[in-house]
């Protein structure tokens, strides 16, 4: 396979699932698609250079998504402000509530930072054990169980007073 | 209530389907330069991808682009139409044909280095020189004008406008509290006098309060008196004069519009009744449709589709109904390539570019002058630049100062 084949078979099989990864790291589908974009074309760029990659195309191409978010994040960090101060909420209980529960648990996401929603992103949604989202973010696994903790926290701080996650405090 | 974790698990779980298609991603990464390049995703603010443009070509080759005219599925592109001219078309520095153009048009500017989709000024300059003759900033606290569009007498404008930065990608290094997209957007008019080169803004009266976020693109009526409004899964026409709405919802999936629009979302024919929309389906074709406004209904099912295309790479991010109703006018890999509306058999094709974008961007009452973007700049790492010109029969005239610079620009 040469390696405008190869690229067009990563599109084909792999498109989908990446944007649903960016998707879950940007929560914008403009970004997502910015995202992914970018990380084939460096990917591209690389495959010229060093020819083509290992066997498992999807996780290359999901490194290089992860690198690129984490990259544009780091960039735009002088400017962006990131805070764990979540909004308030009142106390919850009716199927309307847990519905804005989750959506402002979707909403608490995004304003974690880049690492810890990627780490999030990749425990559970992509369920990645913790030694190949270390080697994905480049840390090692107790920074990973770090990161997912230091997240979970800030997500808990807006969920238990609707009662979600309140199984973690007992 | 389980616990966090799973709680994150559904959440996550949940706006999975909100991702973008792949059809989205593939139209992305044609914007990348190569035949058939698309238009930068954020004009003028691209990385520079310099081995992009292999990229492009291999991808659209991939995707073995192809277009189904009523039906009739072809191979590869739209094929040869009746009337074929391959290559650039030949260029002329003769003002004549700028002559067939309205006199002046409106783009939005930006000094911020930032990835927006607007500006932070609506300037309005000559097509014959190219000069900027007025300059007109969103009154406040609105900051950003987000779209533009004109009426067809050459010197009323309408534009959007928010009051916050619509950051579109990643890049940005805005202050969180500027990445509210929720805020309402207000529409203004926008009047030019030649005799003085001013320009006026009165804000419309659009009743409905529309976040920012929702508005993907506008186009007034030729006579200026109504405004067409693409809510994704929607199209309002408000009547300027009264604030009267009329709308049609789309109830089936995917959206109403183009992909990252630059020029106009839609086009109108000269008396104001049809409407030209594309209508895009999650994984699957793109398909220009043509809405009567006059018809009773509430429904965009009962608009007609003209054109459908299986991959949205095969045509431009503009498709332009003519005044005249008969053709619809977008690039594709063959150039500018002219569509019967009423068959939807491709007519004619000029002015085929290689390497770069195309993009047409206002036609005349028949199609016979056209506005467009052609990769004939200066080269660079990125490939070539474009420059606005005029298309009269096969004969490319350059505007004065005419480096394609905005996404957001209007005749």
């Amino acid at each position: 396979m040469d390696l405008d084949d190869a690229l067009a078979e990563l599109v084909a099989h792999s498109g989908d699932r990446l944007l649903r990864v960016a998707y879950q790291l940007t929560h914008d589908r403009a970004a997502a698609q910015d995202l992914v974009q970018d990380a084939l074309l460096q990917v591209y760029r690389s495959m010229r250079r060093r020819g083509l990659p290992p066997e498992d195309w999807y996780a290359y191409l999901r490194r290089a998504v992860i690198n690129e978010y984490l990259r544009a994040r780091r960039l735009r960090s002088s400017g962006e402000v990131v805070t764990d101060r979540v909004p308030e909420r009142q106390v919850a209980g009716s199927p309307e509530d847990q519905i804005a529960d989750r959506a402002q648990l979707w909403v608490a996401l995004g304003a974690l930072s880049a690492r810890q929603r990627a780490a999030l992103v990749l425990r559970y949604y992509e369920d990645l054990p913790d030694h190949q989202i270390a080697a994905l973010l480049g840390c090692r696994e107790a920074s990973v169980r770090s990161l997912a903790s230091r997240g979970l926290a800030v997500l808990r701080q807006l969920a238990v007073p609707a009662g979600i996650g309140e199984d973690d405090r007992r | 209530m389980s616990g966090i974790e799973d709680v994150v698990r559904q959440v996550m779980a949940s706006h999975d389907q909100e991702a973008p298609g792949a059809p989205d991603l593939f139209r992305a990464l044609q914007a990348a330069p190569g035949p058939p390049r698309r238009r930068p995703k954020w004009p003028g603010l691209l990385v520079p991808l310099a081995a992009a443009a292999a990229t492009a070509a291999v991808v659209a080759a991939s995707l073995g682009i192809s277009a189904t005219f009523r039906g009739h599925a072809r191979p590869a592109g739209p094929g040869p139409a009746a009337q074929s001219h391959p290559g650039p078309a030949a260029q002329s520095h003769s003002p004549a044909p700028l002559r067939r153009v309205p006199r002046f048009f409106a783009a939005l500017t930006r000094t911020a280095a930032v990835q927006v989709m607007g500006g932070e000024a609506a300037v309005v300059r000559s097509t014959l020189t190219g000069r900027v003759l007025a300059t007109v900033a969103p009154p406040r606290p609105y900051q950003i004008f987000t779209w533009v569009s004109a009426a067809a007498d050459d010197r009323t404008f309408v534009l959007a406008a928010q009051q916050y930065w619509p950051i579109g990608s990643g890049r940005a290094g805005l202050p969180a509290q500027n990445r509210d997209n929720t805020t309402p957007t207000v529409f203004y008019k926008l009047a030019f006098d030649p005799a003085t080169n001013t320009a006026k803004l009165a804000r419309l009266a659009v009743p409905e309060t529309i976040p920012s976020a929702q508005l993907a693109g506008m186009t007034v009526s030729p006579d200026g008196t109504r405004l067409a409004l693409d809510l994704r899964r929607s199209i309002q026409v408000v009547t300027l004069a009264t604030g009267a709405i009329r709308s049609w919802a789309w109830h089936g999936g995917g959206w109403i519009g183009n992909f990252k629009p630059i020029g106009q979302i839609f086009s109108w024919t000269a008396d104001g009744t049809t409407l030209q929309f594309q209508q895009w389906e999650p994984g699957g074709p793109a398909h220009i449709r043509l809405l009567d406004t006059t018809a009773p209904g509430t429904s965009l099912a009962s608009s007609e589709i003209v054109l459908t295309f299986p991959n949205g790479g095969a045509f431009g991010l503009n498709t332009l109904l003519t005044p005249d109703g008969t053709k619809i006018i977008t690039a594709t890999p063959q150039g500018i390539t002219e569509f019967s509306a009423r068959t939807g058999n491709p007519i004619s094709s000029q002015d085929q570019f290689r390497d770069g974008w195309q993009e047409v961007l206002w036609a005349g009452p028949a199609g016979t002058a056209l506005v467009v973007s052609d990769p004939r700049g200066k080269t660079t790492p990125d490939g070539p630049s474009n420059v606005l010109g005029v298309l009269t029969g096969n004969t490319f005239t350059p505007i004065p100062h005419g480096a394609d610079e905005s996404s957001k620009i209007a005749w």
